[in-house]
C-alpha cells in the first residue's frame, strides 16, 4: 500500500485498541461518577425521559423489522454451520 | 555456521544493511526456510539498520520442545537457541526472532511490528517484552512460531500463537507446545509424535482444554455460511480483536486483521509456512466446490473456529435478534423525534474486556454524564457492545456512533442481561437484581457521534 492512500485512511487500531487514553487519577477522578445517579432524580422530575409510545418513524434504517428479520435469518445460518462443523469433526486434516 | 554450533559465539551487533550478508551466511545451513526469509524481508522494508545478536537464549517455547522431543533423538542438537533483535537507526525496537537450531525450521517464538504495511489492518497485536542481556524492549505485535514438522505441525503453531496472544493481551495462562500435543492427544487413535498433523475435532479439543473453546464454522458445503455471514462473523470477531483459525484443505492459518481494498474484504493472515502478516483475499468456495461437483482448490475457505475466552457463553448470533429489538424499542421511545433523522445506518458489535471498555469510554467522545453512567453498572468480564453508527460517516471517520447497547456476554441466550445504552438525548441503564430499565435524559445539542470502540471499524 503507497503511503499517500495510508494516509488518507484516518483510522488506526493501534491507537484504538492499545493506546492507554490518559485518565485522571486520585479520589477526584471519582466525583462526577459518584454525583451521577442512574435513575432519573425523584427531584428533577425532568430528567425522566417519557416513556412515550412507540413512534417507528424513529427506529434507524438498520433497525428496521425487515433488518431484524434479516437477522434472525442470518441467526438461523450460522447455527446450521455450527451445527454442520460439529457434525463432520474429524475429516479435516491440518499439517 | 552449523546447527550444532549454537550455543557458541558471543553478543554481537551488525550494521545494518552492510551485514545483511553476515546474517544470511550465518543462518544458511538452517535454510532453506520461508518464515526465515519472510522475517529478514519484512525487517528490512521497516527499515532495520541495527540487529543484535543474542547468543546462547534459553528460549522457554524452545526448550519444551526439546524436552518432549528433540532430547529423546540421537541428532546432536543443541537445547538452546540464539535470538536477533532489530531497530531502526531511529532506535525504534522492531521486535525478535528466536532462532532454533533445527535445520530447515529455524524460526521459533517471533514478536515483529506489523509495520505500516499492516498497522491499520491487523487489530490482534498484543504487547511483550524483550530483555536481551538485561535490557528490556517492549513491542506490539502477534505472536508468531513456525512449525517444527516433527512435534508441531501447522495446527499445532496456530493453538500456540492464539494461546499466545491471548497470553499476552488478556492475561490468560501462558501455554507451551507440549501442552497442545497433550491436549489434541485426548482424541488421538494413533500416534502423536512425530505428528502426521491435527484434525478439526483435535483442534477443537485442544482449544477447549487451554480454556480457549471454539465456535466452529462451516463454510465449504451446501448449507453453510454465506458469503456475507461469513464477512459479517470475520468482521465481528476481528472488529474484537479475537483472531480466528481458518481452515483451507490440509491447512490451517491464523487470520488477524483485515481490510477493504477496492471495496472488497481482504484478510490478514498469519500462515506458520510463511511469514506474520500476509494479505489475502477471501477465496469463498464455488457453488461447484460447495456441492462437491468439483474439487476444492487448495486455497478455498473451508471452516471457521473462533477460539473465545471461556466466559463469552452467548453466541453473539444467537443472542442478536433480541439486541437489535431492545435497541429499536428504545429508539422508538425515547430518541428525540429528528434527532437521527434520515440518517443511513448499520450495526457493529464486538466483544469487549470490561476494563478496556470502561478505561476507553471517556475518550470516545461520550457526554460524560452517559460515561459516569455506564461506568458505575456492575458486570461480569466480558461485555457484548452493539453500536448504531452512521453508515456514511463510518466509510471515513471512526468518529461515526450514535449510540449503543451493551449485555453481559454470560448471559443466558433466553434471558438476556442488558446492562446499559444510550442514543442521541438518552441513556438506559438495567441495574439491580430486578433489572428495571431506569432511562434519563441527557441534555443534547443534536447529534454528535463519537469514537467506535471497535478494533478495526469494518
Amino acid at each position: 500500500m503507497s503511503k499517500a492512500k495510508r494516509k488518507q485512511r484516518p483510522y488506526s487500531p493501534r491507537r484504538a485498541k492499545l493506546a492507554t487514553p490518559a485518565q485522571a487519577s486520585g479520589p477526584a477522578a471519582f466525583a462526577s461518577l459518584v454525583e451521577t445517579k442512574l435513575a432519573p432524580a425523584k427531584k428533577e422530575p425532568a430528567e425522566a425521559a417519557p416513556e412515550a409510545p412507540k413512534d417507528t418513524r424513529q427506529v434507524p434504517d438498520a433497525l428496521s423489522s425487515e433488518a431484524i428479520q434479516a437477522s434472525q435469518e442470518s441467526t438461523l445460518r450460522h447455527r446450521k454451520a455450527r451445527r454442520n462443523a460439529k457434525s463432520r469433526g474429524g475429516r479435516l486434516l491440518f499439517g | 555456521m552449523h546447527p550444532a554450533d549454537f550455543g557458541l559465539g558471543e553478543p554481537r551487533l551488525l550494521d545494518l544493511p552492510r551485514e545483511w550478508a553476515t546474517i544470511e551466511r550465518r543462518y544458511k545451513p538452517l535454510g532453506p526456510s520461508s518464515p526465515l526469509e519472510w522475517v529478514f524481508e519484512h525487517v528490512r522494508s521497516l527499515g532495520a539498520s541495527v540487529a543484535l545478536l543474542e547468543h546462547q537464549y534459553l528460549d522457554r517455547d524452545y526448550r519444551d520442545e526439546y524436552r518432549q522431543f528433540y532430547a529423546k533423538t540421537f541428532r546432536w542438537i543443541p537445547d538452546r537457541c540464539e535470538r536477533l533483535h532489530f531497530w531502526t537507526r531511529r532506535n525504534r525496537y522492531l521486535g525478535y526472532v528466536s532462532l532454533r537450531p533445527i535445520a530447515g525450521r529455524p524460526v521459533g517464538r517471533t514478536m515483529l511490528a506489523p509495520g505500516p504495511e499492516f498497522e491499520d489492518d491487523v487489530s490482534c497485536v498484543a504487547a511483550g517484552s524483550a530483555s536481551p542481556y538485561g535490557i528490556r524492549n517492549t513491542i506490539e505485535a502477534f505472536p508468531y512460531i513456525s512449525q517444527d514438522r516433527q512435534y508441531g505441525r501447522c495446527a499445532h503453531a496456530v493453538i500456540w500463537m492464539i494461546a499466545q496472544y491471548h497470553h499476552l493481551r488478556f492475561g490468560a495462562p501462558q501455554r507451551f507446545m507440549s501442552e497442545i500435543v497433550s491436549a489434541a492427544a485426548s482424541v488421538e487413535f494413533g500416534r502423536v509424535v512425530p505428528s502426521d498433523g491435527l484434525t478439526d475435532d483435535q483442534v477443537g479439543a485442544a482449544l477447549r482444554y487451554l480454556d480457549l473453546g471454539a465456535l466452529q464454522y462451516g463454510i465449504g458445503e451446501e448449507d453453510d455460511l454465506t458469503q456475507s455471514d461469513l464477512e459479517k462473523t470475520l468482521r465481528r470477531y476481528l472488529n474484537s480483536a479475537m483472531p480466528v483459525a481458518l481452515a483451507t484443505p490440509g491447512h490451517l492459518t491464523a487470520v488477524i486483521g483485515a481490510g477493504y481494498e477496492r471495496g472488497r474484504l481482504e484478510v490478514i493472515s498469519c500462515d506458520d509456512e510463511h511469514g506474520v502478516y500476509m494479505r489475502r483475499p477471501i477465496r469463498f468456495p464455488t457453488a461447484e466446490e460447495r456441492s462437491g461437483e468439483a474439487e476444492k482448490d487448495s486455497d478455498v475457505w473451508e471452516m471457521l473456529l473462533a477460539p473465545l475466552p471461556g466466559r463469552i457463553y452467548a453466541p453473539y448470533e444467537e443472542v442478536e435478534k433480541p439486541i437489535l429489538e431492545e435497541l429499536a424499542d428504545l429508539a422508538a421511545r425515547f430518541t428525540a423525534p429528528d434527532l437521527l433523522g434520515e440518517r443511513r445506518t448499520r450495526v457493529r458489535e464486538y466483544v469487549a474486556e470490561v476494563r478496556d471498555y470502561k478505561a476507553r469510554l471517556r475518550s470516545r467522545g461520550l457526554p460524560q454524564a452517559v460515561a459516569d453512567a455506564h461506568a458505575q453498572v456492575p458486570s461480569a468480564r466480558w461485555l457484548w457492545v452493539v453500536e448504531l453508527q452512521d453508515a456514511e460517516l463510518a466509510k471515513r471517520s471512526p468518529e461515526c456512533v450514535l449510540g449503543e447497547i451493551v449485555v453481559d456476554a454470560t448471559s443466558d441466550r433466553d434471558d438476556l442481561v442488558f446492562l446499559y445504552a444510550n442514543l442521541p438525548g438518552t441513556r438506559i441503564s438495567w441495574p439491580g437484581p430486578r433489572r428495571n430499565r431506569q432511562v434519563v435524559r441527557v441534555p443534547a445539542a443534536g447529534v454528535q457521534p463519537y469514537l467506535t470502540g471497535t478494533a478495526l471499524n469494518l
